[in-house]
């Protein structure tokens, strides 16, 4: 068994993975930066959570809410702007196919989208940040099992 | 202001330049002799990670390029590339920033 966290993670890159424009370019908390051959692309972060105790019986409801920040990087002549909005498309209407992030959540909301441009480079490139927030609840005494 | 002449700069580029063919809308195409950057770099737009991207530029006497402007021709080793900035130094030098078409 692994952290609730953990699987709500696991749920949005298999989600995500296999997308008409980004396939098989997912990488799940990637470090490293990214090359052409590695675009479009995916990045997954599970960055920051909040959390609340719901009840004062032992042992405590724990509610969460997860932030998820999915990122996609593009490059393109002329059309990037396009492509982040493709897969903005794309990555949305995956996300809202199941929102209990396969039984683990309660609910999953994109609460905000910012996208960046630079020429600095050969062509073009954009990246564009998908904040999402994904809650759910575990019991303190148990971080394995969402309830 | 600068401190060498047309010649020099000319010296200087025939013995660490390459030759590249400078392609105007204005006016006909010519072979312009510059010093040819295009190294990896990690840039940066905000978002968590950089891209490893190549960053062409192409640094040649200003008085070879002149009138050059935006968006003209310019292939270098067989690579063609279109002219997005251009930065005049201000001492007889231009460096020009490039698109990989």
């Amino acid at each position: 068994m692994s952290h609730v966290r953990k699987s709500i993670r696991d749920n949005i890159v298999t989600t995500l993975t296999g997308l008409s424009t980004t396939g098989s370019n997912v990488y799940r908390s990637r470090v490293y930066p990214l090359a052409a051959s590695k675009l479009p692309g995916l990045t997954i972060y599970t960055k920051s959570e909040e959390a609340e105790y719901s009840t004062n019986i032992r042992p405590r409801t724990l509610f969460r809410t997860l932030t998820v920040i999915i990122e996609a990087y593009v490059q393109g002549l002329s059309d990037y702007d396009s492509q982040i909005d493709t897969i903005a498309v794309e990555v949305e209407e995956a996300l809202s196919t199941d929102v209990t992030r396969g039984g683990y959540a309660k609910d999953t909301q994109i609460v905000s989208f910012d996208a960046e441009y630079s020429g600095e480079g050969d062509i073009p490139v954009a990246s564009a940040t998908f904040t999402v927030q994904v809650v759910y609840s575990t019991k303190e005494n148990d971080s394995e099992i969402a309830g | 202001m600068a401190v060498e002449t047309a010649a020099d700069r000319a010296l200087l580029l025939n013995d660490f330049g390459v030759d590249a063919i400078y392609d105007p809308a204005s006016s006909s195409h010519k072979t312009v002799k510059g010093v040819f950057d295009n190294e990896y770099e990690a840039v940066n737009t905000g978002a968590t990670l950089d891209f490893a991207i190549t960053r062409p530029r192409f640094y040649c006497r200003s008085a070879d390029v002149s009138g050059v402007a935006e968006g003209d021709d310019l292939e270098i080793e067989g690579v063609a590339y279109k002219i997005r900035v251009i930065m005049p130094d201000g001492t007889g030098m231009t460096e020009m920033m490039l698109e990989k078409q």
